[in-house]
């Protein structure tokens, strides 16, 4: 009788063990974990009657470019810069950096960007105020919009673009309030008083701002990304972002 | 001799308890090798270890005869299909492949575009699946052409784990969509225009088009040898850009491996309401492509 115990004791202890392993099958083989969320998440569309896929933006809106703000902004520049300047005296000498801020310029001046070009946009034309991009510059010009691409330097590319109009997202989503949020955070881009963001990808590293009503965006295109620090890391990329030229003032024309 | 039966009893008592004691370790033993095991928890750890290199194939598409999704069920009509009779499905935004990162969810339909490939496509991962680098870690070993790979339901890939930890996608890095044409033929499926655009950007393996308010698309891994298109062209929607490939380049001119798709890119200057300072940043343009999608499914 006490064998027989031990015995009935040791299958309920097998049948608990089986039990107990078999929970553990809930574990699934990796393709069929992937295949099982896949078959439960999958939606189709309705042939007839079909609901709407995602949502609108709520409007578009096209705000007036603020061409003072733009003129305030390249006076407090020059004013900048003339200060620098008068603080020079005539036994010290003095190496300069660039004065953060915007200056006026003129596309006839640039090597390879078309006059043209810049007169179709209707919103500031920015870019670096740098050397090589004036040299190397092209722009591409429509009404609320434009892009310039150009060298920067040995190994390293950009693209900058700006846009008037603007989707006005009613519920955006959590993560976008959150890259919000971090660009409140920053101190904004020195000489241009913007707040802005950087963003990385496998094809540039971006600094987003906007001035004037108008969103900008600059992207670096480095030949390697990943080690080149003018790229991962952000002091290269905000220190072009501070130092531009204004090519355009439309004021009336542009209103 | 009662004893004697006593210590038979007790022998036979004592074999079964063995043979039940032997039976669960061997049970134990089985489902820990199944399951544990397979699940592959181990390999997880590679992906922050390792930098996938965007996309490997694991077989050469040129060797391989395109695979056809399956044919369409009879009960299918219900549901949008395509030229072939197979249902449309995809999954929601942001519900990437397990093992696959963050994802972003975005339910924003951003603006009402032609979807950018000619004939059917297939949105999903190139590095989680089948031919992908890390394919492994879902059980899908296998090469690029795999027909799993061109089926539906499509599956979202922003914000797929790289190596760029950043603001954007923080544990991701991949701020785009990959569209698989509708077989893995190298060189011989169109990408279109979205919209009426201007070519603004054509270098090392993409081109970038910009509408006449702003919106900006980049074209990744076309032929950049026979495209359509030329930098400051304006095309209309529609117009071929150019043929699907895998060019992939480092600026030196040397080749980093991929598989044939398009690497689809959106930026958008967008507020959100009561605040005036907009953000003009990529976008995750996955629905904007699932109503796209549906829109040329229908015929509209």
């Amino acid at each position: 009788m006490k064998h027989a115990t031990i015995a009935l004791t040791a299958f309920a202890i097998a049948v608990s063990s089986s039990t107990l392993f078999a929970q553990r099958s809930e574990i699934e083989p990796p393709l069929e974990r992937a295949q099982r969320f896949i078959e439960e998440r999958k939606q189709t569309r309705p042939r007839l009657a079909p609901p709407p896929v995602g949502r609108p933006p709520a409007r578009t809106e096209t705000p007036d470019v603020d061409w003072n703000a733009a003129r305030a902004l390249v006076a407090a520049t020059e004013r900048r810069r003339l200060a620098n300047l008068s603080n020079v005296t005539a036994t010290r000498a003095v190496v300069f950096e660039r004065t953060a801020g915007v200056r006026a310029a003129t596309a006839e001046n640039l090597k390879q960007a078309r006059a043209a070009e810049v007169a179709a946009v209707a919103i500031p034309v920015l870019i670096p105020d740098q050397e090589r991009v004036r040299d190397t510059v092209q722009i591409f010009g429509q009404a609320d919009a434009y892009t310039a691409i150009a060298e920067v330097a040995d190994g390293v590319d950009m693209r900058m673009s700006g846009s008037r109009k603007r989707l006005v997202l009613e519920r955006p989503p959590a993560r976008r309030e959150a890259l919000q949020k971090m660009r409140a955070a920053r101190p904004p881009l020195p000489g241009v008083d913007a707040a802005y963001v950087i963003t990385r990808s496998e094809s540039s590293t971006d600094l987003s701002f906007s001035r004037f009503n108008v969103g900008y965006v600059l992207a670096l295109i480095c030949d390697d990304p990943e080690n080149d620090a003018r790229c991962a890391e952000d002091d290269f990329i905000v220190a072009l972002a501070s130092s531009l030229a204004l090519l355009n003032d439309r004021g009336e024309a542009g209103q | 001799m009662t004893d004697h039966r006593r210590a038979q009893r007790g022998n036979v008592a004592g074999k079964m308890l063995l043979a039940l004691i032997i039976l669960a370790a061997f049970w134990g033993l089985f489902y820990w090798d199944l399951n544990i095991r397979d699940a592959g928890g181990d390999a997880s750890d590679a992906v922050t270890d390792e930098e996938p290199g965007e996309d490997a194939p694991a077989d050469d598409p040129d060797d391989d005869e395109p695979e056809t999704p399956d044919e369409a069920p009879d009960d299918a009509p219900a549901d949008v299909t395509d030229e072939t009779g197979a249902v449309f499905s995809y999954l929601p935004v942001g519900d990437l492949l397990p093992e696959s990162g963050p994802g972003f969810a975005d339910d924003t339909v951003y603006r009402d575009i032609l979807f950018p490939t000619a004939g059917r496509a297939y949105l999903n991962s190139q590095v989680y699946r089948y031919g992908g680098y890390y394919g492994a870690l879902n059980g899908m070993e296998g090469g690029q052409c795999e027909a799993q790979n061109y089926e539906y339901p499509w599956q979202d890939t922003f914000c797929e784990k790289r190596s760029r930890d950043q603001d954007l996608c923080p544990g991701g890095g991949h701020e785009g969509l990959d569209i698989r044409p509708a077989d893995c033929t190298k060189n011989a499926h169109l990408a279109v225009a979205a919209e009426d655009a201007r070519v603004v950007d054509v270098r090392r393996h993409w081109v970038t088009l910009q509408t006449n308010d702003g919106t900006l698309y980049n074209y990744l891994h076309l032929n950049m040898g026979a495209l359509n298109v030329s930098l400051g062209d304006y095309v209309s929607k529609g117009d071929p850009i150019g043929v699907i490939s895998n060019d992939f380049y480092k600026s030196d001119g040397t080749s980093v491996p991929t598989t044939i798709h398009l690497h689809f890119e959106m930026y958008e200057n967008y507020v959100t309401d009561g605040d005036d300072e907009p953000l003009f940043t990529k976008v995750n343009p996955y629905l904007t492509l699932v109503a796209a999608y549906d829109r040329k499914l229908r015929d509209e």
